[in-house]
């Protein structure tokens, strides 16, 4: 399983450098275009509980749920927090 | 006996994390697409013995997909099985009532996906 492993752990280091993207346009503001939020939200919550990132996948599922939810601005605030967080979590030091 | 799979998923990751789990199954023939579109395409020369299909992708979704699937190959399409990050029993009901042989739920485990597929080949 060794090349599968390594082939993994690569894909895994991938998703990271990528969710560190999507954390950065988090904080460009782009909380206001719900639309732009949801997509982020479905990428990681699709993907992060492969890489073993379960309280990230929750946190990009929640934010997700709110989002199709119409939910009001505080609520939406709390969840790209608790994204943030998460996100910020998996980044190494 | 090899059994042809086709995975259908805009997501880089998800998709290449897929077919490396499905390969796990040596009797396994994987190959991967990043659309409905594309998917349709490969099924005319390459017919697969069961589709994984995302439900939510940009441009034709998997319902949409499935649709066109029936629509051109009727009765003789292949299986499929619906890939979806949301899952409640509605959802599944929906997914069975178009015609799906079944739901897999994202995020999937890497290490038991083949088999979860392998038994609805079963």
């Amino acid at each position: 399983m060794t090349g599968w492993d390594d082939k993994m752990s690569g894909l895994r280091q991938r998703f990271i450098d990528r969710t560190a993207a999507d954390r950065a346009l988090l904080g460009d503001g782009i909380r206001r275009d719900r639309g732009e939020l949801e997509l982020i939200a479905h990428r990681i919550s699709g993907s992060a509980g492969m890489f073993g990132f379960v309280e990230l996948g929750t946190a990009a599922e929640e934010l997700e749920e709110a989002i199709r939810n119409l939910c009001d601005e505080s609520t939406l605030e709390k969840h790209v927090m608790r994204l943030d967080a998460e996100i910020d979590r998996i980044q190494p030091r | 006996m090899t059994d042809r799979i086709l995975y259908v998923d805009d997501e880089d990751d998800i998709r290449e994390v897929a077919v490396m789990s499905l390969e796990l199954d040596p009797a396994f023939e994987v190959k991967a697409c990043s659309s409905g579109a594309e998917a349709l395409e490969i099924i005319r020369d390459w017919k697969p013995d069961l589709i994984l299909l995302d439900v939510m992708m940009p441009g034709m979704d998997g319902p949409t997909t499935f649709r066109h699937l029936i629509a051109e190959h009727g009765a003789s399409a292949p299986p499929v099985l619906f890939c979806t990050a949301r899952l409640q029993a509605s959802d599944i009901q929906s997914y069975l009532a178009l015609g799906a042989k079944g739901v897999v739920s994202k995020p999937f485990d890497p290490m038991t996906l083949s088999q979860q597929v392998r038994s609805h080949l079963e």
